[in-house]
């Protein structure tokens, strides 16, 4: 393990115990100093500012984590930075000494816990799980007695993994100087000396069963029967991994020597014209895909593999694909009606009932059909997926639709007319009314509208094998009709006769004058 | 033009001269009528110049009166149709005023009777005008003037049949934003033709009045009447009934300024020696 601090503020010194289970060693630690972690598996560190306002820095590798038990006095416990997660607030404080715990993953980051009134670090565990985020658990015991009159408080708490940091928080309410202890070494970080005592502690311990005993009587002062509070957090130490990419590597049989094929590993594709094709990945989930090559077909063609710490190897067979058939059966088909199927450059018919079947390997296929005029298939065309087994298509045959198209004519633009055709009705505001009827004879009705009449009410159309266009007329109903007044041609006459006859008259008075 | 020079109407004005303004007041209103909208309200200037032309006519003759009288009774005639059919426009307007939508049917039903009362109205004015024209005109221009008579009319009468089948296509459609532009495209042709009508007649009628200028000139002192009478350029190429024009014109021209000299024949208003008995031209008896 190797560990480098760098602290900014010179005029402060930090003292940092590391105690190991297995052995003592101190390291002294200076505050404002960089942490960088380079090295895996990391023992638990002890770090004890003791400072107000103080911060450091610890640079991880990409995506390690980091544990921390913070502990202050005089106020409550806050540790910002842009990535922090509380796991816990073992005693919020009310002027009394806070701890917190936590973690934070990050790549590369600076944590600055500088909003505590007083307050100290007093421990670190710097973990990683191999470059993926997942947050190391650790256990928590927590023992309480607050019975009346009581005195003390122990339990038991089990540490499963060597080289544990053990962080102890004891309270006791009533009496200045509580004492910790318990079968293993206990190193006291700190000991408040207030009517609600809180002692912290910690202790670096192998994998095994503890007992750990608050006692608040040693003072021999009256303990006043309140509550008596032990928690203790395990914190195992962490095993940090460089991330690291593993090989996966595809070996492929079956293909002709010098045939290139393509494999697609998430967002990477390669090919290669050699039995095998590498890729180099980091731990974690992957879906591949393997291409067809010179008409054979991979087994497996696709499907997830994962990477896991070591290693992967997948094999690839290439063989002929299967065939399937692909199968197109009629139905309502009219006797002696001949149709046919085309599938790619694949062509079969029939002239009955039978079914046409083609023979095919697994593969999306575009198909169309076709029948004698009269008819039409429904679908005339489509496409089916062939996937490991065989494929019906029904088809269905009906008298082909033919387009009737009655057009109006007389009406001003925008005008809606209606027909009914065999007692359906039709309306239009255009001069076209279009609809898809099969062979037969229909009896149209054209209906009038304000102003306007057809000149044929009634009007019997056969289709017969091909589209049809009709023509209805509409007459206007003049309002001419109405009064000789509203009539132009009327007008026109009565003017006329006048305008003739004032001209005899004229003629007269100045041709004439036989009287004078 | 000098009315001392001019034999005078017995009220003291001259009649030549106030038929001719009358003739100049129907021009005018005429070309004025041309304008749609200003012309409708100045028109007034053609009744009002056709009545100063009856006024004036007597120094054409009795014939002449009494056929300018023709031509005032069918203006009168004509301002009734006009009136009759506005009347039915003016209802409409007053229907409409604050409507909030309308259906064409109902303007038809005012504007139709109006084109009809107003075609035939036209047919009264062309023959109103013919008649006061007529006087002034030469063969040539009679023939022309008849012309005119038929082809104004006829212009005004297919530009009213086309607009008013136009006008009855819209009979059961609402008045809306789509169709209100076509109901004034009619409109507008409506009074294309009236003012082709006004523009027509304006011409001839100009043409009458630029006539009636020469025929209706100041006398030109000249040692006798007789000669200039029947002035023998014209008589020959002019028909009968303009003789009484011509006489006058020329008696106008050959009379001395004193009045005493000649007498005009009350009936076909030729001018007789002031000693005459009877009429030279008609015989009618003159007084003494």
């Amino acid at each position: 393990m190797k560990l480098r601090l760098h602290f900014g503020l010179a005029t402060i010194i930090l003292v940092l115990a590391i105690l190991l289970a297995s052995g003592a060693t101190t390291n002294l630690i200076a505050i404002g100093s960089t942490v960088t972690i380079t090295n895996s598996p990391i023992t638990p560190q002890i770090l004890n500012y003791g400072i107000l306002n103080q911060s450091s820095k610890i640079n991880m590798p990409a995506n390690g984590s980091i544990y921390f038990y913070t502990g202050a006095t005089g106020g409550g416990v806050s540790v910002t930075n842009e990535n922090f997660n509380v796991v816990n607030y073992a005693i919020n404080g009310n002027g009394a000494t806070s701890v917190a715990t936590g973690y934070s993953s990050n790549d590369l980051g600076e944590y600055n816990p500088n909003n505590a009134a007083y307050y100290s670090i007093a421990g670190i565990s710097v973990g990683s799980t191999s470059g993926v985020n997942s947050k190391i658990i650790f256990n928590e015991f927590a023992f309480s007695n607050s019975s009346y009159g009581a005195s003390f408080v122990n339990g038991s708490f089990e540490v499963n993994s060597s080289n544990s940091l053990v962080v102890i928080i004891g309270a006791a309410s009533s009496d200045n100087n509580p004492t910790l202890s318990g079968n293993f070494s206990i190193k006291v970080l700190d000991q408040l000396s207030y009517v609600d005592s809180i002692i912290q502690a910690y202790s670096i311990l192998s994998a095994g069963k503890y007992s750990i005993n608050l006692d608040s009587t040693s003072t021999g002062g009256n303990p006043n029967g309140c509550a008596v509070i032990l928690e203790v957090y395990v914190i195992p130490p962490a095993q940090f991994y460089i991330p690291q990419k593993y090989s996966v590597t595809f070996n492929e049989f079956g293909l002709p020597t010098g045939t290139s094929w393509t494999v697609t590993l998430g967002n990477t594709t390669l090919n290669s014209t050699a039995n095998n094709i590498t890729f180099n990945e980091y731990n974690g989930t992957y879906k591949y895909f393997i291409s067809s090559a010179s008409k054979l077909s991979p087994s497996p063609g696709s499907g997830y593999l994962t990477v896991s710490g070591s290693p992967v190897q997948v094999s690839v067979y290439f063989k002929p694909p299967n065939t399937y058939i692909a199968n197109f059966i009629p139905l309502n088909i009219p006797s002696n009606t001949i149709w046919w199927v085309i599938i790619g450059n694949q062509n079969k018919s029939s002239s009955g009932t039978g079914n046409i079947a083609f023979e095919l390997s697994n593969g999306t296929y575009n198909y169309s059909i076709g029948t004698m005029a009269r008819y039409i298939t429904i679908p005339s065309k489509g496409n089916f997926v062939i996937s490991g087994s065989n494929v019906n298509v029904t088809v269905n045959f009906e008298l082909r639709p033919y387009n009737l198209k009655i057009i109006e004519r007389g009406l001003p633009t925008g005008y809606t007319w209606t027909i009914s055709i065999n007692g359906s009705q039709y309306s239009s505001s255009s001069q076209t009314i279009s609809i898809l009827v099969p062979d037969g004879k229909y009896l149209i009705h054209v209906y009038s509208l304000t102003g306007y009449k057809p000149y044929s009410s009634n009007i019997t159309v056969l289709v017969d094998n091909s589209n049809k266009t009709i023509y209805v007329d509409y007459q206007f109903i003049s309002p001419a009709n109405i009064s000789i007044y509203y009539s132009p041609l009327i007008m026109v006459f009565t003017s006329l006769i006048i305008l003739i006859a004032l001209a005899f008259v004229i003629q007269r008075i100045y041709r004439g004058g036989k009287g004078e | 033009m000098n009315d001392m020079n001019y034999p005078k109407h017995q009220g003291g004005r001259d009649p030549s001269h106030i038929l001719k303004t009358g003739l100049l007041m129907i021009v005018v209103g005429l070309f004025i009528a041309v304008v749609p909208g200003l012309g409708a309200y100045l028109s007034i200037l053609i009744l009002i110049g056709i009545i100063f032309a009856f006024l004036g006519s007597k120094v054409l003759g009795k014939k002449y009166r009494r056929n300018y009288a023709i031509a005032i009774l069918l203006i009168i005639v004509m301002s009734i149709l006009e009136l009759y059919g506005l009347a039915d426009v003016m209802t409409l307007m007053s229907s409409l005023y604050g409507a909030t939508s309308a259906n064409y049917s109902e303007i038809i039903k005012a504007i139709d009777p109006f084109i009809f009362f107003v075609a035939i109205a036209y047919v009264l004015l062309a023959g109103s005008l013919t008649i006061i024209a007529y006087p002034f005109m030469k063969n040539i221009n009679k023939a022309f003037l008849w012309i005119f008579y038929f082809l104004t009319v006829i212009i005004v009468l297919v530009d009213f049949y086309f607009q008013m089948n136009q006008l009855n296509q819209l009979y059961y459609q609402s008045v809306t934003l789509n169709n209100v532009g076509q109901f004034t495209t009619i409109s507008n042709y409506i009074y294309y033709g009236g003012s082709a009508f006004y523009f027509l007649w304006g011409i001839v009628m100009a043409v009458a009045y630029a006539n009636s200028r020469k025929m209706l000139q100041p006398p030109i002192p000249s040692p006798g009447y007789q000669n200039y009478f029947y002035p023998t350029e014209t008589r020959s190429s002019q028909s009968q009934e303009d003789n009484n024009i011509n006489n006058q014109n020329n008696l106008a021209r050959t009379s001395t300024p004193n009045q005493n000299n000649i007498s005009i024949c009350p009936t076909c208003g030729a001018a007789n020696p002031i000693d005459a008995r009877f009429c030279q031209k008609c015989g009618q008896q003159l007084k003494p």
